[in-house]
């Protein structure tokens, strides 16, 4: 599990090894730092069938792989990351935080643990290092710094902006925003006010808003 | 993880019961640690062996998985490294580097979801 990820690059993670737990640290352009995928071809994407249910949609072209860490200098054992995650994977398997008031669903947040493995992935992507695009995008760096987000913590950000970067994802698809509709009560999912603009910002070609001070 | 056991005559609460889902199903954060070995024949160099490692936590996605070789030094092997990390396990590869009869490793595996 990472713990922290600087915009430089550098990364932080303990050696899960139960007898060691050594502080670790490593640079995404490390030698050891490497995307290991099956020796297989890359499961076709679906097209769209309104039959099929959404989360059987989109399975991951990276299907299999994973991103090797540097080795523990002390025990040798090496973390890897799973680098394949899928729309089930969000979804169905305890990677986001529901908020629930009054009964109804208003919005997601995923764990701190994938959102962290999910801009490594990203980095090592814009990097050139890993084969394919993650599931999802995360906010670059420059958009966070300019925006009302800036004093938030990396892997909040991310935490918040991933599952709204799923939902903007799935509802391309005519049809599925039926089923995220009924997945959220009829609410649309509350995200932080910062997280949206940022967004739509983006979408738009728009300026970002001057830092306020 | 120390255990604690339910005795005749008392009152069962819900941690004694959480004891035994948070095995079936780790808790956030939580890991499933684990040894593996892996012995097979390699007919030639680059030839690549792996065993499989089921999870015995079901429902969470994992987000990475540690393996080391304190067991059995890769013998006739390069590193092993892992692929297919998933809610139901994981596999362990590795590649010959000669042709031999009794390549083999073994360690401990972390599983952290």
């Amino acid at each position: 599990m990472l713990e922290t990820i600087y915009e430089d690059g550098y990364f932080a993670y303990h050696c899960h090894d139960e007898d060691c737990h050594t502080a670790l640290c490593a640079h995404i352009s490390d030698s050891a730092v490497e995307h290991l995928h099956m020796p297989q071809a890359p499961v076709p994407m679906r097209p769209f069938d309104p039959e099929r249910p959404l989360l059987s949609l989109r399975a991951s072209p990276m299907q299999g792989s994973v991103v090797g860490l540097p080795p523990c200098p002390h025990c040798g054992s090496r973390m890897f990351l799973k680098a394949d995650y899928s729309v089930r994977n969000v979804m169905k398997e305890k990677m986001l935080h529901t908020f629930v008031s009054d009964g109804r669903v208003r919005g997601y947040a995923m764990e701190l643990r994938y959102a962290r493995s999910f801009r490594l992935l990203n980095m090592l992507y814009d990097v050139g290092k890993l084969k394919a695009r993650p599931l999802l995008p995360v906010l670059p760096f420059d958009a966070i710094k300019q925006s009302e987000l800036r004093g938030l913590p990396l892997d909040v950000v991310d935490a918040f902006w991933l599952p709204y970067a799923l939902c903007g994802r799935v509802i391309d698809y005519e049809g599925i925003d039926q089923h995220l509709i009924a997945l959220g009560g009829g609410m649309t999912p509350l995200l932080p006010i910062g997280t949206v603009l940022v967004h739509e910002k983006m979408r738009h070609g728009g300026e970002l808003p001057p830092p306020s001070h | 993880m120390s255990l604690t056991l339910i005795t005749n005559g008392t009152l069962s609460d819900a941690s004694q019961l959480n004891q035994v889902i948070n095995v079936l199903m780790q808790p956030s954060g939580g890991t499933e640690a684990g040894r593996w070995f892996v012995e097979a024949g390699t007919y030639e160099t680059n030839s690549t062996i792996g065993c499989d490692i089921i999870s015995r936590s079901y429902g969470g996605a994992a987000v990475s998985v540690s393996i080391d070789t304190s067991d059995t030094s890769p013998t006739s092997l390069g590193t092993p490294t892992t692929q297919a990390l998933t809610t139901g396990g994981f596999y362990i590869i590795a590649s010959g580097t000669s042709a031999s009869h009794t390549p083999r490793a073994g360690g401990r595996y972390t599983i952290q979801n």
